[in-house]
């Protein structure tokens, strides 16, 4: 069985690339410039800019005189970059062998193609045709519009795909037996040739495919040039390149080139906020959620201010990503006005979970992600998770990991117990767990007066009043090797006259006086 | 003889017509409903035998004689509140409800627990003595109420997180209120009350008086009465309390009980 490969194609990526980044253009004439200045050429031009007159390779001036009303954007390479990135996560959330085709300089320069191993697709979409719609379909809501060819070489499916721009239907799946008829009337133009090649087949008379393969192959190379063999076997449909490759992990990113720097953070939402979208749609083509986020900004004056923003959970939610990055730039402002911005993330698969029939039903875990987010955007970075005992005895330690509660709860085997005796009457006390301690974060300061070597009155914020019963001192030491965090404090448990039960303690190290919890 | 109709015949011989298959497959449905029906409700039984109905509406405190005085415990879908003045017991009560919740007082599987602490007063070492399985409890250190509003919200519109804490209760007996802070509004609790019921979700709010008004269906007020210090060396070992059923909407209110909140001999010593 032949291989089958389809060939995603947009013509007009420069266009498509501003367009993703500014869709409020899509309507507007608007046009690509190779660069600034009068005289630069306009390489992509919007429906409604050609339709007033403005063609490619006019110069910006042409272009203006022709739609007065024209909008002209530099084509920027971080843009391009990211939209040929996005044509390959398309293609790869639906096959999993894709390439994206190299750049090409000549006749074709503004297009941007990408090959997916398109075998045996039938059980899935039931026709080839069925699966060229569906690849069209994510293209153009990722603001990728194209064709598609399906042939069983790239080069035959590329070509496909470029007859399908001079017009027709938008998708061409070419069957094995008739690629040979399709080629044959083909003009020569399509495959790109090089100049000379171009030149010396003009000379020649040869324009079609079916003129080329009635030249004798000997000499060949000799009399047009080296190119022209392997012009011959892509018109015979060979492929000389390798089976398409498994992709390698890569990181998403998103990165655009601001017109004008930006010094506020209100204005740099908006951009933050095209960026993010962008970003978690292609995400989601690859089925991966968001765990950590990588921001980059270009500062005026060319320095550069790289950051990390952690997130508690793996999210794809627009609102809590935007809200996450903007409190992470407010906390720590950029120093300088910004003009480039990127977002990267390598992403990880969403987690899932398998459910119990006999176990109460948890929080799903990609809604409890999108919840672990959110708090931590209104709580701030690491200050949302699982308690944690500090592996340590300081007394004012403690830690908070990630919440990742266990999934299941094995059910004790023994039998139930029996239904407990009967609770004592009202006036009989009952007995609970410890007294908890609520702790004081940081600790109260107090002044304390010493009787005996005992605290006898207390004033703080926390308790006040004369110390009716004291319990203590224990001493808790540690890391007595280290300058830094050396502890040793002495802790009191007392009962203040205001009826405060409070841990009192002296730390050691700076020789004070502490209330660092109330037992509650 | 002709090999049509004698096949027929003989099929006819072999198989029961169709109409006579129709009583035995409903017969086999039916033994296999019955089976499927008896195996159910002994899964029914395993979670919930012997208990009242009403208890798998509500959370258990761990301590019993605040369970009979709330009627089971605390009720899913509905805002409660403890209240009471510091060293009164409202943390402890909140960890034995914490350790009932998450370790199922072994005989339950555990469920998940969040604490929404604007105060940052969760004490982990003091959680983990008191038996929460700290794996599954949801710590959100908030920086102020506002913040701690939203957060118990968010928390309370995630499905199949059933319990959720909110601590109001002030880090130091002078700051119940810092000075130009308003009043939380009534609107908000009736918010969250509201989020609370479409989750089925039981909201156990813990401040030094009460807040949420109406809305709050239980309403325990914790008075202390005293600490109990005792032992060689002296250590403190309870902190006995008055808990007092101010309000029970749908309930008895007015009924009180002591609960002794008590230290585990040889912890202490465990510390060191």
């Amino acid at each position: 069985m032949s291989p089958r490969i389809a060939c995603l194609l947009v013509h007009d990526l420069p266009l498509r690339a501003e367009l993703r980044a500014y869709p409020e253009s899509t309507s507007a004439p608007l046009a690509v410039a190779s660069g600034p200045g009068a005289q630069a050429d306009i390489i992509a031009a919007s429906p409604a800019a050609q339709s007033a007159g403005v063609r490619i390779a006019h110069s910006i001036a042409q272009a203006r005189a022709a739609c007065p009303n024209l909008q002209v954007r530099i084509a920027s390479p971080a843009l391009e970059q990211a939209a040929r990135a996005t044509l390959m996560d398309i293609a790869l959330s639906l096959s999993p062998r894709a390439e994206i085709s190299p750049r090409t300089s000549g006749l074709f320069f503004a297009e941007a193609s990408v090959f997916l191993d398109a075998s045996g697709i039938e059980g899935l979409f039931h026709s080839e045709a069925g699966f060229a719609s569906a690849l069209l379909a994510r293209a153009e809501k990722q603001g990728l519009p194209g064709v598609v060819g399906i042939a069983s070489s790239r080069c035959v499916a590329l070509l496909v795909a470029r007859q399908r721009m001079r017009g027709g239907s938008p998708i061409h799946c070419l069957p094995p037996q008739e690629e040979r008829a399709f080629l044959a009337p083909l003009s020569l133009d399509l495959f790109d040739p090089d100049d000379a090649l171009a030149q010396a087949l003009t000379r020649l008379g040869i324009h079609t495919v079916r003129d080329l393969l009635r030249l004798p192959r000997r000499g060949l190379a000799q009399r047009l040039g080296p190119g022209a063999l392997a012009l011959v076997a892509r018109a015979r449909g060979e492929d000389p390149d390798l089976a398409l490759p498994e992709p390698a992990p890569t990181r998403i990113q998103e990165s655009i080139d601001l017109e004008a720097p930006i010094d506020h953070l209100e204005p740099l939402g908006f951009v933050l906020r095209g960026l993010l979208s962008r970003l978690s749609e292609r995400l989601a083509l690859r089925g991966l959620a968001c765990d950590a986020l990588e921001l980059q900004l270009g500062l005026e004056g060319g320095a550069r201010d790289a950051r990390r923003i952690g997130l508690a959970a793996p999210t794809l939610d627009l609102r809590v990503l935007l809200r996450i990055v903007t409190l992470a730039l407010a906390e720590q402002p950029p120093r300088a006005p910004i003009e480039y911005v990127a977002l990267g993330s390598q992403g990880v698969h969403a987690p899932s979970d398998q459910l119990d029939l006999f176990l109460p039903r948890g929080p799903d875990p990609a809604a409890l992600g999108r919840t672990l987010s959110e708090l931590e955007s209104l709580c701030g970075e690491g200050r949302v998770g699982a308690p944690e005992v500090a592996d340590h005895h300081n007394p004012l330690g403690f830690g908070l990991g990630p919440f990742t509660p266990p999934a299941t709860t094995p059910r004790p085997e023994s039998p139930r117990p029996p239904p407990a005796p009967s609770p004592a009457p009202s006036s009989a006390p009952s007995s609970a767990p410890s007294p908890a301690l609520r702790a004081l974060r940081p600790p109260s300061r107090a002044e304390v007066r010493l009787i005996g070597g005992k605290p006898a009155f207390v004033r703080s914020a926390a308790a006040r009043g004369d110390v009716v019963t004291v319990a203590g001192p224990w001493r808790t030491t540690g890391y007595w090797w280290s300058e830094d965090e050396r502890f040793a404090f002495d802790h009191f448990d007392i009962q203040t006259s205001d009826g405060t039960v409070a841990r009192l303690c002296f730390d050691w190290m700076k020789r004070s006086w502490l209330i660092d919890g109330i037992y509650d | 003889m002709p090999a049509g109709p004698l096949t027929a015949r003989h099929r006819s011989a072999q198989s029961p017509a169709p109409e006579s298959t129709a009583p035995t497959a409903r017969n086999r449905i039916e033994t296999l409903l019955g089976d499927l029906g008896a195996q159910l409700q002994s899964g029914v039984a395993l979670r919930d035998s012997g208990e009242n109905p009403d208890a798998a509406q509500r959370h258990p405190s761990g301590l019993d004689v605040i369970d009979k005085l709330l009627g089971g415990g605390f009720p899913r879908g509905d805002l409660s509140e403890i209240t009471g003045p510091a060293s009164s017991g409202r943390t402890s009560l909140l960890f034995a409800l914490l350790a009932q919740t998450t370790t199922g007082g072994g005989h339950h599987p555990g469920e998940l627990a969040a604490v929404v602490d604007p105060s940052d007063a969760f004490d982990p070492p003091s959680a983990q003595a008191a038996g929460i399985d700290l794996r599954r409890v949801l710590w959100a250190r908030v920086g102020a109420w506002r913040e701690a509003m939203r957060c118990t919200e968010r928390l309370l519109e995630t499905e199949g997180l059933p319990f959720v804490i909110l601590d109001l209760a002030p880090s130091t007996p002078t700051s119940a209120r810092p000075q130009g802070e308003p009043e939380i509004p009534a609107s908000a609790w009736t918010r969250l009350a509201r989020r609370a019921a479409t989750t089925r979700t039981a909201l156990v709010v813990l401040s030094h008086q009460r807040q949420a008004g109406s809305e709050a269906r239980i309403v325990l007020e914790l008075q202390p009465t005293r600490p109990l210090f005792g032992g060689v060396p002296r250590l403190l070992e309870e902190i006995e309390t008055r808990a007092v059923l101010v309000r029970h909407r749908g309930g008895a209110s007015g009924g009180s009980t002591l609960v002794r909140m008590g230290s585990p001999p040889g912890k202490r010593a465990a510390n060191g």
